[in-house]
């Protein structure tokens, strides 16, 4: 199994892209190190230029300004075509007067390989995404799951230098998505592909890849690994954007001992913190971190009056509000939740560990 | 729903007479023809005295028939390609860019649409008068182009719209230039309708009168205009036969497209 490399393979080195004469900065300044071997998610919300900076790599769009760089090439010059990028589109883009053969056979016969190495080639494949009896099919003869593995064995069966997914699963539905989720994964692992992959769908960011990227109005918030950015956002938007967050404006009032003032009471951190009495902050607690207590500690609990029950089966979002009307948000487990009823009260605390400072 | 469910539904009197009403309407006259052109003698009669296909026999051995039969069709495949040559790069030029004036260089396609035939026919007969393109099959073509590119246009821009350009980037992303991505993927994918463009332009040249009877002259007289003189000068009976054939090709035509579309579907 290959593990991403240290070295940086594809670079962005401060590429913008702007629209109608410079006034709309669709891509602002954005720098990205890419690994070789890496499986890099661009996530954000739609119109974050998430997109358009998947579009520069492809050589679609060009850059207004600032690099692209490939082991150590500047590669902006260099049309789509010459790039050898493989590309999986969230519309499939099956070319559909061909077979699925032709379909994955069509790289390898613009780079004029004998006709019995593409055979070899394509059958090896159509095997590994599993659809080696469907080889003689037009496209609108598949399922969206079969139409996007033929796709997938398309950009993979040249030996891409790179990968580019634009929202691949984007068309299909949920349990078809995790699935597919799994088998591109498996793929990019097993083969070792350096995979740039933009999707607006956070539990898919946070299940594939080595490191997400997060888009917000054009810019990267933060670059971090999955479970990074989950527990240290870097910004109110990362932490209000990936999963589910309590986000509380505070002052600091103890640096030394980690402890700021909200409106749901004093919270304590773990570490002391780097910053001056009275700074703004901001303190974000995961719901899942946030237990019932028998009693409200001093610190790092409060007591709250349960306004809302949802039941999702595996879990329970509970909505609690404290006494000055600020909302808490927790997951509880259907076992946890059982005794609990609109207008019951509920004493809850956090671990300092669990507490997550920013500054705004 | 089809129109067979209504009928099975039961629709009611009014509109099913309606309906036969108007069939009838736009149906006879051409079915008087086809009757006509079988009959006998050398003028045209209704009802026929006897049917004979003599009229069938004359319209294939004189040449005064088979030449402007002739002529239509070199004209309208002459037409046809140079109409297709200047629709197909225009089509794809303002699918693809956005260029300044692009508004007006539309409107100067679009204007042969606008413009009454008989200001046309004039036009060209005093400018291929001056030009000597009159009565010459070259100024047929060239005036039949004309007329036929703003509607050859807005089919191809048609055809352009519903094509999925992302083909066009997968093929690029494969590794093909844009001429090898258009050579494989855009123009099978878009032959058909090419063809049916191509189609349209020569229907409406084979089909158009009016410049042709200012333009074309003896030497170069086409179908339409032959049929014309016909009528007016001789009353022949062939007439009919010529009206009947191209009355079977249409409705030929007609049903080889709905049998094509339900086989699509």
């Amino acid at each position: 199994m290959h593990q991403p490399s240290p070295d940086p393979f594809l670079r962005l080195e401060g590429v913008s892209k702007r629209y109608a004469g410079g006034a709309l900065r669709a891509v602002d300044d954005v720098s990205i190190d890419i690994r070789r071997g890496e499986f890099l998610s661009l996530l954000g919300p739609s119109g974050s230029g998430k997109t358009t900076t998947l579009m520069m790599i492809a050589g679609f769009e060009l850059p207004s300004d600032g690099r692209i760089v490939l082991s150590g090439r500047d590669i902006v010059g260099i049309p789509a075509h010459r790039r050898n990028f493989g590309m999986v589109f969230q519309n499939y883009a099956l070319f559909p007067h061909m077979t699925v053969f032709d379909n994955v056979a069509y790289p390898l016969r613009l780079r004029k390989l004998a006709p019995d190495a593409i055979a070899e080639t394509v059958g090896r494949y159509l095997e590994m995404v599993g659809l080696t009896s469907y080889a003689d099919r037009r496209p609108n003869a598949l399922s969206g799951g079969q139409q996007q593995r033929v796709a997938l064995a398309r950009a993979l069966v040249f030996d891409p230098a790179v990968v580019l997914m634009d929202e691949p699963l984007g068309a299909l539905d949920k349990n078809l998505r995790e699935q597919l989720q799994f088998e591109i994964k498996a793929l990019q692992r097993k083969l070792g592909i350096t995979l740039i992959y933009v999707t607006h769908d956070q539990s898919e960011a946070m299940t594939m890849s080595d490191r997400i990227a997060v888009f917000n109005a054009g810019h990267i918030e933060q670059i971090a690994a999955p479970i990074e950015i989950y527990r240290r956002p870097a910004t109110r938007f990362v932490g209000e954007f990936v999963g589910e967050s309590n986000m509380f404006e505070a002052t600091v009032s103890d640096p030394q001992a980690g402890v700021v003032s909200t409106a749901i009471g004093p919270v304590r951190a773990a570490a002391p913190l780097d910053c001056a009495r009275d700074a703004p902050v901001l303190a974000m607690i995961r719901p899942e971190l946030i237990r019932p207590a028998d009693a409200p500690p001093a610190d790092n609990g409060t007591t709250l009056t349960v306004a809302s029950i949802v039941h999702f089966g595996d879990r329970v979002a509970v909505e609690g509000s404290t006494a000055d009307g600020h909302t808490v948000r927790l997951r509880l487990s259907d076992r946890e939740a059982a005794a609990l009823a609109p207008g019951a009260d509920l004493a809850v605390s956090w671990r300092p560990d669990d507490v997550h400072l920013l500054v705004p | 729903m089809t129109g067979g469910s209504a009928w099975s539904r039961g629709a009611p009197l009014l509109p099913r007479l309606l309906a036969v009403a108007v069939a009838a309407f736009v149906l006879l006259p051409m079915l008087l023809v086809v009757v006509m052109s079988f009959g006998e003698g050398t003028s045209l009669r209704f009802p026929p005295s006897a049917f004979t296909l003599d009229s069938y026999a004359a319209y294939v051995t004189r040449p005064d028939w088979m030449q402007p039969t002739l002529n239509s069709f070199v004209i309208a495949l002459a037409s046809a390609a140079i109409t297709l040559l200047v629709t197909t790069p225009a089509a794809f030029a303002f699918a693809l860019f956005d260029f300044p004036g692009k508004r007006l260089v539309r409107l100067m396609i679009m204007m042969p649409l606008m413009v009454p035939f008989i200001v046309m026919a004039l036009a060209y007969f005093f400018f291929f008068g001056r030009t000597g393109l009159l009565n010459t099959m070259t100024g047929v073509v060239i005036a039949h182009a004309c007329l036929s590119v703003p509607i050859v246009f807005l089919i191809q821009s048609a055809n352009l719209k519903s094509f999925d350009w992302t083909l066009m980037r997968a093929s690029a992303s494969c590794g093909a230039g844009p001429l090898t991505s258009f050579r494989h993927v855009a123009l099978p994918l878009l032959r058909p309708s090419f063809l049916v463009a191509g189609l349209f332009a020569f229907i409406t040249s084979f089909d158009e009168t009016v410049i042709a009877l200012f333009i074309s002259g003896r030497a170069a007289s086409t179908l339409p205009r032959r049929m014309f003189e016909s009528v007016r000068q001789e009353s022949d009976p062939v007439v009919a036969v010529v009206s009947t054939l191209l009355f079977v090709v249409v409705v030929v035509a007609a049903l080889a497209v709905a049998w094509r579309q339900s086989r699509k579907q």
